[in-house]
């Protein structure tokens, strides 16, 4: 992405980024102190926001409290399909029924959803509703993972006993500090996520995800290669 | 001696009296000639500019970039002009630059009588030393005619290949010269890498790369998220010794300024080096994290990554682009679309962020001017704020998605063949997720099939670019920053493109969309970014220009 300027070159540029100075800034603001209370208001908040339920492995039909867009397919063309990824960019009460059964529920910023063939592969979550400190970020991750009953990779284990070390680590500069686990009880699933920077704090991302097995099936990748989009498609039901 | 437009040099004869029986009166003008930076400080050498860069500012397609005066508002030590104090105006004096490593190539200035001193005069145009090979892969050949036309027209900024300028000065009177050396660089020995995990301690030493280090007194100093963190003692060593401990993952400079003895300043003048360091134990265990870091080393030297976010992108942009060109078939058909298009998006990327940049270049002069308030769009502070955190957000997403997406195509492409199975390890060990992962099932399927799966490849680069947008951008760059996007496409969403070749304008594709959503952006990326991506490839089906990409030859 550019901002482009079609007459006077970039000193018009500039003048377009120098004007939106007036409303800037309100972003969700520094990192907060007090991770339990932060998750504790989550939670209430949660109460009063619009419901988002979705199954994972299940129809883009499952998906209740938003509409899924639809669009031409430039890759097979073909008119009205659904798009790969959709996003709630609205804070809601996220609830996702695992293939095994669990129903896992959080409050959640911001959820995306990507779909193979109508059925929903990755349920990405961003658990907080505001930046967080370092400390804070890593903290109320292994709380959530905790309450998902989920444990780390033994990777990501000796990853997080780092993270520990590192104090309130600014954000400016640093890179995303990755890892997964896994959900017991769960054969189709596991979680990958990010401990990420961003200006101001820090934030969680974390992505439910389907496993290979149970993804490769929808991808066509054997065969014949419109396997996908002549897969079953279901209208959203909103 | 003094400036002094009208010295008086006399030779009288006096008999054994005292009486004066006659005299020979010299008079002359003493002009003290100096070169200045754009700062007014006084320069003694300068630090030489990358040729290619000057040559893409000059062409970019948005308008050529506000050069010499494009330093992010900081004083630069490469733009310099020539400054003649006690020279009166009536004298008739031009300026003749000729470079030092190549006779023929020089330029010509006029001086100009602008200050409120009417005895001092300064060169029209600022001036700089450019060369290639100290970056990246470029010939160091002198730019033509023409190209040096080019920058001079547009940049108004005159140029002359280092090692060194030799200005002369010709008045009706008599000729005059000046030299004006390039800065010597500082070497860092020592250094065995620059991506470390945490708690290491790096040792090594700085020295200035003359003919006589041993003139000059280095000083070397940590920096993180732009402050010193540590130092070594001034304790006045040529040959400085320095040992730093890297507690906490980040993005480290080492700097080292050499100060050449009071007397030696003029021949070189005070030369700085820096030398990069990523401190993060995931890239540092990852080998393909870790290559992709090493992959934006300047010729291949250690610690030479660019901090500079607007250099790493351009060296991000030639990356994408090499990923591109470098993997395709006996046919030409290139493997990995994703790569080329993500050229094109960070070039524009880059495009933008040096709007952001000459921005916060004028409002520091604004600033000097005591102008405190921009007509409609509220103070300055407010402004420069506001011109910062786009900076900081544009340069935040390029390096992110680099450092996220490039290593997996390192991995693919690694020698040791083993193509998905390195991406999958990537998977095992928590680095990637299995969305990424996907796309890289679908790229591999897509080249093995006989013939390639074209199709495949092409869902391959929606998989990735989706990924990209929802993961990459949509929680970190614009999502924390949601009011910040939202009024930027209230106000000038038609302004808001892509540097993919015809494609439209955001609002255009969606009209009344919000740049900040993220269902709005994989609507602008799917209906139209996408397929006039698709389009170019099938009308440009050869290898992408990395020169041509750069200077925004492609629309």
């Amino acid at each position: 992405m550019r901002f482009h300027s079609p007459t006077t070159g970039p000193m018009l540029v500039t003048t377009l980024l120098l004007s939106i100075g007036c409303t800037a800034g309100q972003s969700t603001g520094p990192a907060t102190s007090g991770p339990s209370d932060a998750h504790h208001e989550d939670q209430k908040r949660a109460e009063k926001l619009s419901q988002i339920s979705v199954d994972l492995l299940g129809s883009i039909s499952t998906l209740e409290g938003h509409v899924w867009p639809r669009a031409f397919d430039w890759v097979f063309k073909r008119p009205d399909q659904p798009v790969l990824a959709t996003a709630v960019d609205k804070p809601h009460d996220l609830i996702v029924r695992l293939p095994g059964g669990r129903i896992l529920r959080h409050f959640s910023k911001l959820t995306s959803f990507t779909q193979y063939s109508a059925v929903i592969v990755s349920v990405d979550l961003v658990p907080n509703r505001h930046l967080l400190r370092y400390q804070q970020a890593v903290s109320d991750l292994e709380r959530l993972l905790a309450e998902w009953d989920a444990e780390p990779t033994e990777v990501t284990k000796a990853r997080i006993a780092d993270w520990k070390k590192y104090g309130d680590l600014s954000p400016d500069g640093a890179l995303s500090q990755p890892g997964s686990a896994t959900i017991h009880g769960e054969k189709k699933a596991d979680i990958f996520f990010e401990v990420r920077p961003t200006q101001g704090g820090w934030f969680l991302s974390v992505t439910l995800q389907a496993t290979e097995d149970q993804r490769e099936p929808l991808l066509g990748l054997r065969g014949n290669p419109t396997t996908r989009a002549s897969a079953p498609r279901v209208r959203p039901d909103k | 001696m003094h400036a002094d437009k009208d010295f008086i040099f006399a030779t009288i004869y006096k008999d054994a009296s005292g009486n004066v029986i006659s005299e020979d009166h010299v008079r002359m003008d003493i002009a003290q000639w100096t070169f200045v930076g754009t700062g007014g400080e006084q320069m003694y050498a300068a630090a030489p500019l990358w040729k290619d860069a000057r040559l893409a500012a000059a062409q970019d397609p948005s308008g050529p970039w506000q050069d010499p005066i494009d330093v992010n508002g900081q004083s630069s030590n490469s733009f310099f002009k020539s400054k003649l104090q006690g020279l009166p105006s009536s004298v008739n004096a031009q300026i003749q630059v000729t470079s030092q490593t190549y006779t023929s190539d020089s330029f010509t200035d006029n001086l100009q009588y602008n200050g409120p001193d009417p005895n001092t005069a300064e060169s029209q145009n600022f001036a700089a030393l450019y060369n290639g090979n100290a970056y990246l892969s470029t010939d160091d050949t002198p730019l033509t005619a023409a190209q040096e036309a080019l920058i001079q027209n547009n940049l108004m900024l005159n140029v002359a290949h280092n090692d060194g300028a030799t200005t002369t000065l010709t008045t009706s009177a008599d000729k005059q010269q000046r030299q004006v050396p390039a800065q010597p660089p500082i070497q860092f020995t020592g250094l065995t890498g620059d991506v470390f995990p945490t708690g290491t301690t790096i040792s090594g030493s700085a020295s200035v790369a003359a003919p006589n280090p041993g003139k000059y007194r280095v000083e070397v100093s940590l920096w993180l998220n732009g402050q010193t963190i540590a130092h070594t003692p001034l304790d006045g060593q040529s040959n400085q010794a320095f040992s730093f401990t890297l507690n906490s993952p980040g993005l480290y400079t080492v700097q080292a300024y050499a100060a050449p003895p009071v007397a030696e300043i003029t021949s070189r003048g005070q030369p700085e080096g820096s030398f990069t360091v990523l401190v993060d134990n995931t890239v540092a265990n990852s080998p393909y994290k870790k290559a992709a870091w090493e992959a934006l080393q300047i010729g291949g030297a250690l610690g030479s990554q660019p901090a500079d976010p607007v250099q790493r992108n351009r060296r991000i942009t030639e990356l994408y682009a090499n990923m591109y060109n470098q993997n395709k078939n006996g046919g030409g058909d290139h493997y990995f679309k994703w790569a080329g298009m993500a050229a094109f998006v960070s070039k524009g990327v880059g495009d933008a962020m040096h709007s952001a940049g000459v921005g916060g270049a004028l409002l520091g002069i604004a600033d000097l001017a005591g102008v405190q308030k921009v007509p409609l769009l509220g103070s300055t502070k407010d402004v420069r704020d506001t011109i910062s955190k786009s900076y900081d957000l544009l340069a935040e997403g390029n390096w992110d998605i680099y450092m996220d997406i490039y290593p997996t195509f390192l991995a693919y492409t690694d020698r040791n063949g083993r193509g998905i199975k390195n991406v999958q390890d990537m998977l095992n060990a928590g680095q990637i997720g299995r969305d990424l992962m996907t796309a890289w099932q679908t790229i591999d399927a897509g080249i093995r099939a006989n013939p390639v799966n074209d199709t495949m490849l092409w869902q391959a680069v929606q998989e990735m670019a989706v990924y990209e947008q929802r993961r990459v951008l949509q929680s970190r760059i614009f999502d924390p920053n949601r009011a910040f996007w939202t009024s930027f496409v209230q106000n000038y969403g038609s302004y808001l493109t892509s540097a993919v070749p015809r494609s439209n304008a955001f609002l255009s594709v969606v009209p009344v969309g919000d740049i900040g959503s993220a269902d709005d952006r994989i609507k602008w990326f799917t209906n139209d970014l996408f397929p006039k991506f698709q389009t170019w490839v099938a009308n440009n089906p050869a290898d992408i220009n990395v020169q041509t990409l750069l200077a925004g030859g492609y629309n």
